[in-house]
């Protein structure tokens, strides 16, 4: 490990330097779509809300408006650097207020949908390689394909009409009910609650992806001399599967999610939007709806900086686990 | 130089070998029906809708299996089925256009990459990552809610952020091939750039592409969907996403007016991906060897 040490900090480093572009990147586009759009930019920091005259007299001065547009992207970077990402009038909040206090929900929602897409999508992807070409192979796969096909907004009002309308077992919209006057355990019970048909919707399509790797990755080293060595020396076939044959499947596994935060995102927007659940994607649809300008392009930028960083800290998980990056 | 034959035999004999192989795979033959069959429905929209998608009646919220309406009508009275046939022609004409361009973009810029390799390819590929890196649904949404909407506009935008997933494959396809044989030999014989480029690589280089058109084309329609279902599609053409859109607030009273236009969406993903699975086996002779 430790001789090969300074190719992985070269090859941090390295990463680090070319993300810094593709930040500055992100954040221009995002400048350019403000000073672009159609009428005047001030609607855009502002929203389409009556906000008082002098706070549109201060907006224009603190992105320096008057200013030819060099000038005020140096404003803009200036003003994102103090954290300003204006107002919401349609919520009576700064912007960063808003956001901050519902990126807790979204983290829940995709941090659970990932880690059930995880151990499903490994124990399916398994299972497969264990019986492949038998009928449970079949039937996983055509399950993963089925997965992969559906949107999940439609896959999460199915859920909706099996689960809550028809056998009413579970809530389905919102985080807790309205009259909830639960505290401490009872509190988080009832949130796992109203978590289960959004984290399965939003899982779906992460579920197939990692089976398919999985069976792939498992079904390739079952074929492999390590995996005939293990077995001629008696190892349980349990531990073979899943610990010599599923270490292969570990770095992929990690890409699949990493790589595709941008969906995983897109993906919550629209399952949240189904399911009334309070997050960011929610607050990006009633910000559509009611046209607040300033914080639809303060979410794109932060998933646009997000999708970025969760690209660096893939690489550099992957130049972890796998010697082989750092040297390529 | 004697001018070669158009095409080929060994190439004839491929093209066929690989249709012989998708024909085998029964799956992929399904999904490929499937679609001939909506791409039929769409384009002869008025005459199997039955009735107009854009008028309402005075007989909103009936289930399926009513006389006049057999998928049931929404809302405001508009018949489902009417609705899905006419709906199919903005997501297949998204499909489809989208696919088209971005594939011709990714060509292009994986091409100049591939072919010049050096700055023009460290370049060409720093665009490409940036443009991956994009969020691609959140942009689109947010670009659509600034610029306003409409058909062209969205296919632009979608294929716009795209491109980068061919613009990879073709470059790597011409990384290998820039120095084969055969492409040095038609150097010497002297033949120009363009004609290096289009008549010696691109018809050794583009197979992997036919996939991706079907993959894009799989992915255009899902985020079409998912604008139209955050209200963001063409307010002038009824979509399937839009459908959706309208039976969110009806989930409870009228499950048909999601379940309908859910499954046709579905229907023409999951075709896609099994026609996209089957000519990637079929097109990779070597994968169907192993098989």
């Amino acid at each position: 490990m430790s001789s090969a040490s300074p190719a992985l900090f070269r090859y941090i480093g390295v990463r680090i330097l070319q993300a810094l572009p593709l930040l500055l990147g992100v954040v221009v586009v995002n400048f350019l779509l403000i000073q672009l759009a159609p009428g005047d930019p001030t609607t855009v920091l502002i929203g389409d809300y009556p906000a008082p005259e002098e706070y549109v007299r201060q907006v224009r001065a603190e992105f320096g408006l008057d200013q030819p547009l060099p000038t005020r992207l140096v404003n803009y970077l200036g003003q994102l650097a103090q954290g300003n990402l204006g107002y919401s009038f349609a919520n009576r909040m700064p912007v960063r207020e808003l956001i901050l206090q519902r990126l807790g929900a979204t983290i829940l929602l995709t941090g659970v949908a990932m880690a059930l897409a995880t151990v499903i999508g490994v124990l399916a992807g398994v299972w497969a390689a264990r019986y492949r070409g038998k009928a449970t192979d079949g039937v996983v796969q055509t399950t993963a394909l089925l997965g992969y096909s559906i949107p999940e907004f439609f896959l999460g009002q199915i859920l909706i009409l099996i689960f809550a309308v028809w056998l009413g077992w579970l809530p389905s919209q919102g985080m807790r009910s309205a009259r909830s006057t639960a505290t401490g355990p009872a509190a988080t019970l009832e949130v796992g609650l109203f978590l289960i048909l959004p984290a399965i919707a939003l899982s779906m399509r992460y579920v197939a992806l990692i089976s398919r790797l999985t069976r792939a990755s498992v079904a390739e080293a079952l074929t492999s001399d390590y995996v005939l060595g293990a077995r001629a020396r008696g190892v349980s076939e349990r531990r073979v599967l899943f610990v010599h044959a599923l270490r292969n499947a570990a770095a992929p596994i990690v890409t699949v999610i990493g790589y595709n935060l941008s969906f995983i995102l897109a993906g919550s927007a629209l399952v949240e939007t189904v399911f009334a659940w309070p997050g960011i994607g929610r607050l990006l649809f009633d910000s559509i709806t009611r046209r607040d300008y300033p914080v639809m392009t303060a979410i794109l930028l932060m998933v646009s900086i997000g999708v970025v960083l969760a690209n660096l800290i893939t690489d550099l998980i992957q130049a972890v686990i796998d010697p082989r990056v750092r040297y390529s | 130089m004697a001018a070669l034959p158009e095409t080929l035999p060994g190439q004839a004999s491929r093209l066929s070998d690989a249709w012989y192989a998708f024909r085998r795979n029964r799956r992929a033959v399904a999904g490929l029906v499937i679609l001939l069959t909506w791409t039929v429905l769409a384009i002869g929209a008025p005459l199997f809708a039955g009735s107009n998608p854009y008028r309402g009646g005075p007989d909103a919220l009936l289930p399926p299996g009513s006389p006049d309406h057999w998928l049931g009508t929404d809302n405001l009275g508009r018949d489902i089925w009417a609705e899905l046939v006419y709906g199919a022609r903005v997501s297949l004409t998204i499909g489809a256009a989208t696919a088209l361009v971005s594939v011709a973009l990714g060509i292009a810029v994986g091409s100049l990459a591939g072919y010049f390799g050096g700055r023009v390819d460290g370049v060409l590929m720093r665009f490409a990552e940036f443009f991956q890196v994009l969020p691609r649904f959140v942009l689109a949404l947010v670009i659509v809610a600034l610029f306003g909407g409409g058909l062209w506009k969205l296919i632009i935008v979608i294929a716009v952020l795209s491109w980068p997933q061919t613009a990879r494959v073709v470059r790597a396809q011409f990384l290998s091939l820039r120095e084969a044989g055969f492409v040095e030999a038609a150097r010497l014989g002297g033949m120009d750039t363009l004609g290096l480029i289009t008549r010696e690589i691109w018809p050794n280089a583009l197979t992997p592409v036919i996939v991706l058109v079907s993959l894009e084309m799989a992915s255009a329609i899902l985020i079409e969907a998912g604008l139209g279902f955050f209200g963001l599609g063409d307010p002038n053409l009824v979509s399937w996403g839009s459908m959706l859109n309208a039976a969110q607030g009806y989930l409870r009273q009228a499950w048909w007016m999601a379940v309908m236009p859910g499954l046709a969406i579905l229907s023409v993903v999951l075709s896609l991906n099994v026609v996209g699975d089957g000519l990637n086996d079929a097109l990779n002779p070597r994968l169907r060897e192993a098989a």
